[in-house]
């Protein structure tokens, strides 16, 4: 009985906590950023931005993809992406880094699908549409 | 007896109403955060845009600044995430801060940093077109850190950012090293033999600066280009007067070897402690000496390093500083470690 429990508390553990909460979250962001960099389809829409700054976001927003506290509302995300006239080949390339950092962090596909699917949630917003 | 009266009285002096909750000052309004509410609840609500977004102390949005001395009020999941040269600024993360005592509440960009008063002890030329400017004051800093300088003449005043380059405990003066552009407001100053005059020092501002955490790491790796070498001079100074037991690179590039400066205090130093391995590089090629020719990006990208455990402060143009905080992350630097200062035009 008790192992039912805790088979369900587990299930129930979320990304962000399983690679162990807000500590664990810059090394993911910085191996999310390195991808997205070296990638030649979207590398060129970092040119300009303080990296410092960019990694903040991007840390908001992995804790938020992993299933970890946020305040998300959709409204930065739109005003953030908006001049910047992004297609889906875009964000599959941001989409593509994500599934990579986290296949790097040798987190089990079940939990990949479920940042995936946070993270597809915000496509209109980034998309502007 | 006399000591049950004692006990009597301080008892009887508990208040019997509860102490008011503590409030916040932010932009000249007093906020009362509730009791479940924290400073980034308490300003959201007021109507202030504070930036956020996870709420728990992961993101790091929400950035805010309270005076030294009200820090230690507010809780310690405000500050851990925070480096240690951020809290030592009086950094804190708003959504886990709920209120012990009331504080003085900033954004990172509208903190007021003190004013104080400098004398010029003495000005000397360290290359063609580089001055060290010596200062007697009396504030505590760190190396690392700048100050903005002002100063009052006949022609009005203005107002510059440098990179203090002295080691406070090692130094007699505050020392600055600046270059001088013709034509510009300093090479002016100049001109009128300001030694002895007295200059307004505002700051200090600034958290690229060595704790603990960087003497912690395998390597440090000091990078700048011109005068980007002032606030590594002190840097450098001061790591290894904490006796830091990694491996240390200095990297200093200059267009062409006129631009380099300091060069026999370098190499002294470099003598002095094995540990410390100086590379004085030049992009264009010039009389030889001393130094060598070298893309400083693929210098740096070529080093011999773990980067991952490696501590980086970088110092010169805003460009170059971008460039190479990007050439050092995709060599496996965690963002975390790496330390800018970078010099805007002005």
């Amino acid at each position: 009985m008790f192992g039912l429990f805790k088979k369900k508390k587990d299930v129930e553990k979320s990304v962000f906590e399983k690679l162990g909460g807000a500590a664990a979250i810059d090394a993911a962001v910085d191996i999310f950023y390195r991808k997205v960099l070296a990638d030649d389809r979207i590398s060129h829409f970092f040119d300009s931005v303080d990296m410092a700054n960019q990694h903040a976001k991007q840390k908001a927003f992995l804790t938020m993809a992993f299933g970890g506290p946020n305040a998300y509302t959709g409204k930065d995300m739109r005003e953030a992406h908006k001049h910047l006239s992004l297609t889906e080949e875009h964000f599959g390339a941001v989409a593509e880094a994500l599934v990579g950092t986290l296949q790097e962090l040798k987190v089990p596909q079940a939990d990949i699908d479920a940042v995936v699917t946070i993270a597809v949630s915000v496509k209109d917003d980034v998309l502007n549409r | 007896m006399v000591f049950a009266k004692l006990v009597k009285g301080l008892f009887s002096r508990q208040p019997k109403t509860q102490a008011p909750p503590p409030s916040l000052m932010f932009r000249g309004q007093k906020i009362t955060p509730g009791s479940e509410e924290t400073v980034l609840d308490a300003l959201l609500g007021a109507g202030f845009p504070i930036p956020n977004s996870c709420h728990a102390g992961a993101c790091q949005s929400c950035v805010l600044v309270t005076d030294q001395s009200a820090l230690v009020t507010l809780p310690i999941a405000s500050r851990e995430p925070l480096t240690e040269a951020e809290q030592a600024q009086g950094m804190f993360l708003a959504c886990c801060a709920k209120l012990t005592a009331p504080i003085n509440v900033y954004l990172p960009s509208e903190k007021q940093h003190p004013s104080h008063q400098a004398k010029v002890e003495a000005i000397e030329p360290l290359n063609g077109n580089v001055v060290r400017l010596s200062l007697t004051t009396g504030f505590d800093y760190q190396p690392g850190q700048f100050i903005n300088m002002g100063i009052t003449n006949q022609q009005g005043h203005w107002q510059r950012s440098y990179s203090l380059a002295s080691v406070p405990g090692l130094d007699e003066h505050l020392e600055l090293q600046v270059k001088v552009i013709e034509g510009g407001e300093f090479s002016h100053w100049l001109q009128q033999s300001p030694v002895g005059q007295i200059v307004t020092l505002e700051g200090p501002h600034g958290h690229c600066f060595l704790t603990e955490e960087h003497l912690e790491s395998k390597h440090l790796l000091l990078i700048g280009i011109g005068t980007g070498l002032a606030p590594l001079w002190g840097i450098v100074r001061r790591a290894l007067l904490q006796n830091y037991s990694g491996s240390l690179h200095l990297i200093v590039a200059a267009r062409e070897p006129e631009g380099l400066y300091l060069i026999d205090e370098l190499q002294q130093l470099a003598q002095q402690n094995p540990q410390l391995h100086l590379s004085l590089l030049v992009q264009e090629a010039g009389p030889s000496g001393p130094w060598q020719q070298a893309d400083i990006y693929e210098f740096v990208r070529s080093l011999d390093i773990d980067f991952s455990r490696a501590a980086l402060f970088l110092a010169g143009s805003e460009n170059f500083v971008q460039k190479m905080k990007k050439t050092a992350f995709m060599k496996g630097c965690p963002m975390r470690n790496i330390n800018a200062d970078a010099f805007i035009k002005s």
